[in-house]
């Protein structure tokens, strides 16, 4: 499948900008993995793209799974420049917990609620601004501030999109990017 | 010679974060002032200047902040005839070649891309600074020496 998108007004040029899954794919692993080993000190030991069917290990009977949500961190960060979408990932909290400490180079957990969600909205920034980058270095996207996700919202994209699971030590990250169609 | 900044970020775990991995890696780190966005940091660089009559020997920024961003903080930091010669780095998530060239044309001299390892922050430190720690303000006043302690962890 290919995506094909076109410049909204923001960039005075029209230009059309064509990714391909495999490249996506190929760009959220490196930028997934690369900003959690070198920002976060954590590795990723496998990753799982979704293929056809979005973020399925998240969803029961065709709607995403509260029970699997309800303990999960997450943010979702919007995208326009050249092309325009979403980004969005969540994570465990067992894995959220060494991954803040390792941030912030403490050996205690983040002190508040909010602490913990500024370190979610920091990585949903340097995850987008990563695979975008890679993506298109000829470009310039605007990130609009990452979105905080508590419960199911990170487990439903869009058609279209293009997922995938991480597993980390403990735990996982489920990631996705979509891409909106021209004139959206 | 510990090297004294400013530090513009609007989220404050992500200056902790710079904090740490500067002094993680070996950077002689004076003090260094913190600032929530471009405008707060404006502030304080022109209070340093008229009521210290000091300067930070460099700026680390990022881009995308409330009230005044990372380009307009370059903007307005070129500008100013006491910040002549004192580097700029931009820290992003925006690796394009053409936001680079753009920040580069306005005045930014370094640019660091995140995800960055602690080394790269020091070696784009280091191969920016060298002119700023060659800097002499004419009339003697401005030495960027001796403007206290480090107060890394002073938001947390």
């Amino acid at each position: 499948m290919t995506v094909s998108l076109t410049a909204t007004t923001w960039e005075a040029t029209m230009q059309t900008v064509i990714f391909d899954r495999k490249s996506i794919a190929a760009a959220l692993d490196s930028s997934i993995g690369q900003v959690l080993e070198t920002m976060f000190f954590t590795c990723v030991s496998s990753t799982v793209h979704d293929g056809d069917n979005p973020a399925a290990a998240w969803v029961t009977d065709g709607r995403p799974d509260r029970q699997k949500a309800k303990d999960r961190f997450g943010a979702h960060v919007r995208f326009s420049g050249q092309c325009k979408g979403e980004f969005a990932f969540s994570l465990d909290t067992a894995s959220l917990l060494p991954v803040a400490m390792d941030f912030l180079g403490r050996d205690h957990p983040p002190a508040s609620e909010q602490e913990f969600g500024s370190i979610v909205c920091e990585m949903g920034n340097m995850f987008c601004g990563s695979l975008l980058s890679s993506l298109e270095s000829e470009s310039v996207f605007h990130l609009a501030p990452p979105c905080l996700d508590r419960g199911e919202s990170s487990f439903a994209p869009p058609p279209g999109s293009l997922g995938a699971s991480f597993t980390l030590d403990p735990g996982d990250l489920y990631a996705w990017i979509h891409f909106e169609a021209e004139g959206n | 010679m510990p090297f004294d900044l400013m530090l513009v970020d609007d989220s404050p775990v992500m200056r902790h974060f710079i904090l740490r991995v500067l002094n993680m890696s070996g950077f002689d780190l004076g003090r260094c002032l913190q600032a929530s966005d471009g405008l707060d940091a404006i502030t304080q660089l022109d209070r340093l200047a008229s009521e210290e009559h000091r300067v930070v020997n460099a700026v680390l920024t990022d881009i995308n902040m409330p009230r005044m961003d990372g380009e307009e903080l370059v903007k307005h930091i070129r500008e100013r005839s006491f910040m002549e010669g004192v580097p700029v780095v931009v820290i992003s998530t925006d690796a394009t070649h053409t936001r680079i060239n753009r920040l580069m044309a306005i005045g930014a001299q370094g640019y660091v891309t995140k995800p960055f390892s602690p080394e790269r922050l020091r070696q784009e430190l280091e191969r920016v600074l060298p002119a700023a720690a060659r800097k002499e303000f004419h009339d003697g006043e401005f030495d960027g020496n001796n403007m206290g302690g480090n107060d890394a962890d002073s938001d947390f």
